[in-house]
C-alpha cells in the first residue's frame, strides 16, 4: 500500500510539473521597449563593491572580529538578493535573445546569438554563487570571490546594449537602464 | 472480452483523435521535423485498426481472446519503446541550440534514467500488487515500471528546462505536456490496478482510454495552433525599412 501511494504521490507531483509548465510557458516575450516592466534593476556598482575582496580586506582590518562577521553576514545576504536579480534577469534576456535569433537579419541574429549565450552562462555562474554566498554566510572568514559575476553581468548588459541599437537605436540607454 | 457501449465509444474516440493527430502532423508538414513522433502517432494508428480487427474477429469467434491479449500487449512493447525514443527527441529539439548545454543535459537525463530505472525495479519487487502470479502480474508490473520511468524522465527534462531557462517551441512543449499528462495520470491508474487487482479492471481500462484521448487532444490543439509569429523585441528595423526602400527605388527605377 505503501509504494501505490508513494507512486500515485510521484503522478500528481508530476502533473503539479506540467501545470506549473504551462503557466510558464504562456510567460509573452517581452518587447524591448517595455523591458523595465519585466526586468529587476541591479545597481552594479554597489553589487560590486559588496563583492570586492580589497573592501573585504579593509573591513576585517577596520572593524572588531564579531562586528566584522555580523556585517560580513549583512553584506553577503544583500550581494544573494542582487546574484537573484542577475538570474532572474539573465532569464528574462535569454527569451528575448531566442526570440531575436529568429530574426531575418543576420547581424541582429548574431547578436541575438551572442546575447543568449551570455545569459546561459550567468544563468549557470549565477546559481554557483548562490551557493558560494551561503557557504560564505555560514562560515564569512572564508575567502572564496564571486567576483567574476559582476563581469559576466556587465558583459551580458553590453550585449543586450548592442542587439538594442540593431533593432531599436532610440531606446538603447532606457534598455540599459532597465537592467 | 466483453465490451460495454461506454468502451466502445472510448475506443472510437481515441482512434478518431489519433488519425486527426496523424493528418495535422502531414498538414502541417512536421513529419521530417519530428520523425520519431510521426512514427509513433502512425503506428498507433495502425495498431487501433488491427486491434479493431481482430476484436471484430474475435466477435465473430475467428479468433480468440488470446490472440487479441497477445497482439495488444506485443503493440504495447513497441509503443513504449518508441515512447522513449519519442522523450529523447523531445530532449533533442529542447536542447538543440545549445551544444555545451545538451552534452551536460544529456549526462543528467541518462543519471535519471538510470535512477528511475533502479526505482521501477525496487518498486516492483517491493509491490507486485494483488494479481496472482503469471503474465498479467508481470504485464501490469512492467507498465507501472515503465510509467514510472516516463513520468520522471519528462518531469526531469522539464525540471532541466526551468533550471537553465530554456524556451520551449511551441509545438514540441505541447506534445511533452499530453505525453506528460498521460504517464501521469496512467502512472496513477496502474499503481491504482495493479494494487487492488482485476476488481479494477473495468474502470481502470476506462481512466486510461480518457487520460489517452486528453493527451492526444492536447497534441492536437498544439499541432494545429499556428506557431506564434516570433517576437523580435524591437520595432520595425531601420536597417530593413533602408534595405527594402533600396529594392523598392531599383524596381521603380527599371
Amino acid at each position: 500500500m505503501i509504494t501505490t501511494s508513494l507512486l500515485v504521490v510521484v503522478a500528481v507531483v508530476a502533473m503539479l510539473v506540467l501545470f506549473y509548465a504551462v503557466r510558464r510557458h504562456h510567460f509573452p516575450t517581452p518587447q524591448l521597449q517595455a523591458l523595465e516592466e519585466y526586468t529587476r534593476p541591479v545597481d552594479l556598482a554597489a553589487f560590486r563593491n559588496l563583492i570586492d575582496p580589497a573592501e573585504e580586506d579593509y573591513l576585517r582590518l577596520q572593524l572588531p572580529g564579531g562586528k566584522f562577521h555580523a556585517l560580513q553576514r549583512q553584506r553577503l545576504r544583500v550581494a544573494l538578493e542582487y546574484v537573484a536579480r542577475t538570474n532572474y534577469n539573465a532569464a528574462i534576456l535569454l527569451r528575448v535573445g531566442e526570440a531575436a535569433r529568429r530574426h531575418p537579419n543576420p547581424e541582429v541574429a548574431a547578436a541575438a546569438s551572442e546575447l543568449v549565450d551570455s545569459a546561459l552562462r550567468l544563468g549557470m555562474n549565477a546559481r554557483l554563487a548562490t551557493l558560494v554566498l551561503y557557504a560564505r554566510i555560514v562560515l564569512p572568514d572564508a575567502r572564496i570571490s564571486v567576483a567574476r559575476i559582476t563581469d559576466m553581468y556587465e558583459n551580458l548588459v553590453q550585449r543586450l546594449v548592442q542587439l538594442t541599437r540593431l533593432q531599436d537605436p532610440a531606446c538603447a540607454a532606457r534598455v540599459s537602464a532597465a537592467v | 472480452m466483453s465490451l460495454s457501449a461506454i468502451d466502445y465509444l472510448l475506443w472510437a474516440i481515441s482512434a478518431l483523435l489519433i488519425v486527426i493527430t496523424c493528418g495535422a502532423l502531414l498538414k502541417r508538414k512536421l513529419v521530417h521535423d519530428l520523425p520519431v513522433f510521426f512514427t509513433y502517432v502512425a503506428y498507433h494508428v495502425l495498431r487501433t485498426a488491427v486491434l479493431f480487427g481482430i476484436h471484430l474477429l474475435h466477435l465473430q469467434q475467428r479468433m480468440n481472446y488470446a490472440h487479441y491479449f497477445y497482439v495488444y500487449w506485443a503493440g504495447e512493447t513497441i509503443s513504449i519503446v518508441l515512447g522513449f525514443a519519442v522523450i529523447y527527441e523531445i530532449y533533442r529539439k529542447v536542447f538543440q541550440n545549445y551544444g555545451a548545454l545538451r552534452q551536460l543535459g544529456g549526462t543528467l537525463l541518462g543519471g535519471a534514467a538510470v535512477v528511475l530505472l533502479v526505482a521501477a525495479v525496487l518498486t516492483a519487487a517491493a509491490a507486485p500488487g494483488a494479481d496472482g502470479p503469471g503474465i498479467v502480474r508481470a504485464v501490469f508490473l512492467l507498465e507501472r515500471s515503465v510509467r514510472v520511468m516516463q513520468c520522471g524522465l519528462l518531469g526531469f527534462l522539464f525540471l532541466l528546462a526551468f533550471y537553465f531557462g530554456l524556451p520551449w517551441r511551441n509545438r514540441v512543449f505541447g506534445i511533452a505536456l499530453g505525453f506528460g499528462l498521460f504517464a501521469s495520470i496512467e502512472l496513477a491508474g496502474v499503481a491504482l490496478r495493479t494494487q487492488v487487482g482485476v476488481a479494477a479492471s473495468a474502470i481502470y481500462s476506462q481512466v486510461a482510454s480518457v487520460a489517452y484521448s486528453c493527451c492526444v487532444l492536447i497534441w492536437i490543439f498544439y499541432l494545429l495552433a499556428p506557431e506564434p509569429a516570433p517576437q523580435y523585441g524591437g520595432v520595425v528595423l531601420h536597417h530593413d525599412l533602408e534595405r527594402w526602400n533600396q529594392a523598392l527605388s531599383e524596381i521603380l527605377q527599371r
